[in-house]
C-alpha cells in the first residue's frame, strides 16, 4: 500500500490550480475565488491533507496591528504540488488524444 | 475591540486534538473574524459574515468523529494519503452496507406486504334498550359493562367460538397444524366486542375474507342479543326456582309450629311465639318477592325486560384495513436503514475500544521503559 502515489481529489485540484494561478493566498481568499466551490466550513481540511501530502505549505501571517486575536495561514504550491498539478495536466491531455 | 468567536475557538479546544484545532478550526475562526472587521460597520454583511463563519464551525464539529479521527499530527509516521485512501475504502464499505441493507429491507417489505393475506373487518352496532317495565320486576341492576362482560364471556366461550369456526369453516390452514384451543384464541383475538357512546356496544370482527367477515359479525351478532335474551330468562327461571323451593320450607315451618299452637290450645312459650311471628313475617316477604319474580318472568317470555337491539346491521367490507403493500416496503427499507446504522455504530465502538486499547498498551509501555 505504501508504494502507491497520493491521490488527487477534485478539491485538491482546484485549490492547486487557484494557487498556481493567483500566487499564495489564505483559506477564506481561496474560497472567495472559487466562486462557490469551496466551503469555509471545509477548506481547511483539505488544505490541512494537502500540507500532509505535501502539495502546499503554510506559514502564519505576519502580526498584524489591527489584531484580529488568531494568526492566519498563508498557503503556496510546492515543487511537488507543482509536478502533481503538471502530471495531472499531462495525463488529462493524454487521455484527451487517446479519447480521439 | 471584542472579536467574534471565542466560544466557539474554547469549544473546539475543549473537544478537539490540539493539532486540529491549529491547523483547522483557527484558521476557520480566523477568516470569520478577517470577514467581519472587513464589514466594518456594515451590520448585514457582520451579520451574513457571523452567520457564515457559524456554519463552517459547527459543520467541522460535526464531521469531526469522521474527518479527524486520524488527522495527520495525530498518527505520525503515517503517509497522509493512505490514511485518506483507508478512510475512503471504510466509507465505501458503509454506503456499501447501507445500500445493500436498504435494498434488503425493502424488498423483504414488499415480498411480505404482497405475501401477507389482506386484513378486512365489518363491524355491528347494538344498543341496550332499557325495559318496557318497571325494573324492581325484571330485577335488571347491573351496569352496560357488567351485562357486556357477562354476555361477552359466554359467546367467546370455546364451544361457542368453535361451533362458528366449523359452521363458517374459518382458518382452515390453522386448523390443520394447530390445536383447536389455539385456533379459537385466534379466533378470541380477532372478534373485539367494545362499549360504545350512549349504552351502545360495537362487535367488530377482522378476517382475510370479506363475505365470511360479514358473515361471522352478523352471527355473533345475533348470538349476542340471542343469547342475552336466554341468559335474562335463564336468571329469572332460577330465582322463581329458588323462591318456590324457599316458601315450601318456610310453610312448611309455619304449618308445624301453627299445629303446636292448636295442640297447645292457642298457648305457646315465648320464644315459639316470637319464632311463629318471624316466621310469618318472612313467609309474607317470600311471598311477595314471588309476585315480583312471576312478574319478571312473564315480562321476560313477553320480551319486555331490557334487551340488545341491533342499531347498525354488519356490512361488507370493501377495503382491505391495516398498512398496504407500499407502507410495508417502507418500513422494511427504515428497517435496513436501522440495521446499518446499528452495525456501524457496532463497528465504530469496537474499532475506538481497540484503538483505546492499544493506545493504553502504548503507554504503559513508554512508561516503563
Amino acid at each position: 500500500m505504501s508504494d502507491l502515489p497520493p491521490t488527487l481529489p477534485p478539491k485538491e485540484l482546484l485549490i492547486l490550480e487557484l494557487l498556481a494561478a493567483r500566487g499564495p493566498l489564505h483559506g477564506l481568499g481561496m474560497v472567495e475565488e472559487s466562486g462557490g466551490r469551496l466551503k469555509r466550513g471545509t477548506v481547511y481540511v483539505t488544505l490541512g491533507r494537502m500540507e500532509a501530502k505535501g502539495f502546499l505549505v503554510s506559514e502564519q501571517e505576519p502580526p498584524n496591528p489591527s489584531a484580529i486575536g488568531l494568526p492566519r495561514r498563508i498557503y503556496r504550491v510546492t515543487g511537488l504540488g507543482e509536478r502533481m498539478l503538471s502530471a495531472w495536466h499531462n495525463f488529462k491531455k493524454e487521455l484527451a488524444w487517446a479519447g480521439r | 475591540m471584542k472579536m467574534p468567536g471565542d466560544w466557539l475557538l474554547a469549544i473546539a479546544r475543549a473537544l478537539l486534538d490540539q493539532a486540529i484545532v491549529s491547523d483547522v478550526v483557527e484558521p476557520t475562526i480566523a477568516d470569520l473574524r478577517a470577514e467581519w472587521l472587513r464589514a466594518d460597520s456594515n451590520r448585514v454583511a457582520r451579520l451574513r459574515s457571523r452567520v457564515r463563519g457559524y456554519l463552517a464551525f459547527w459543520s467541522l464539529l460535526a464531521m469531526s468523529p469522521f474527518v479527524f479521527r486520524r488527522w495527520p499530527g495525530r498518527t505520525p509516521g503515517v503517509p497522509f494519503w493512505q490514511i485518506q485512501r483507508s478512510h475512503e475504502m471504510r466509507w465505501r464499505t458503509r454506503i456499501q452496507l447501507v445500500t445493500v441493507l436498504l435494498i434488503v429491507g425493502l424488498a423483504g417489505g414488499y415480498v411480505v406486504g404482497r405475501v401477507r393475506p389482506p386484513l378486512y373487518q365489518s363491524s355491528a352496532v347494538l344498543k341496550l334498550v332499557p325495559s318496557n317495565v318497571p325494573g324492581f320486576l325484571t330485577g335488571n341492576v347491573e351496569n352496560l359493562g357488567a351485562r357486556l362482560r357477562s354476555t361477552g364471556n359466554i359467546v367467546a366461550s370455546r364451544t361457542r367460538l368453535e361451533r362458528l369456526i366449523t359452521d363458517f369453516d374459518l382458518y382452515p390452514r390453522e386448523r390443520q397444524s394447530w390445536i383447536m384451543e389455539d385456533v379459537v384464541q385466534k379466533m378470541r383475538n380477532d372478534l373485539d366486542i367494545d362499549e360504545g357512546p350512549g349504552g351502545t356496544f360495537v362487535i367488530k370482527y377482522t378476517g382475510t375474507h370479506p363475505k365470511t367477515v360479514l358473515k361471522v359479525t352478523e352471527k355473533v351478532a345475533s348470538i349476542f342479543a340471542d343469547e342475552r335474551r336466554r341468559e335474562q330468562e335463564r336468571t329469572a327461571d332460577d330465582s322463581m326456582a329458588f323462591l318456590e323451593s324457599r316458601i315450601d320450607e318456610t310453610g312448611a315451618r309455619l304449618q308445624r309450629i301453627s299445629a303446636e299452637a292448636v295442640q297447645n290450645k292457642g298457648a305457646l312459650s315465648r320464644p315459639r311465639q316470637l319464632e311463629l311471628e318471624a316466621v310469618e313475617a318472612s313467609y309474607k316477604n317470600l311471598l311477595m318477592r314471588r309476585e315480583d319474580a312471576l312478574a319478571a318472568v312473564n315480562a321476560e317470555s313477553r320480551q319486555l325486560g331490557e334487551q340488545f337491539v341491533l342499531l347498525d346491521a354488519a356490512q361488507l367490507p370493501e377495503q382491505p384495513i391495516g398498512m398496504s403493500p407500499f407502507t410495508y416496503t417502507l418500513l422494511g427499507g427504515v428497517a435496513g436503514l436501522d440495521l446499518a446504522i446499528v452495525i456501524m455504530l457496532g463497528v465504530w465502538l469496537w474499532r475506538l475500544l481497540r484503538e483505546r486499547r492499544a493506545d493504553l498498551a502504548r503507554r504503559r509501555a513508554l512508561a516503563q521503559g
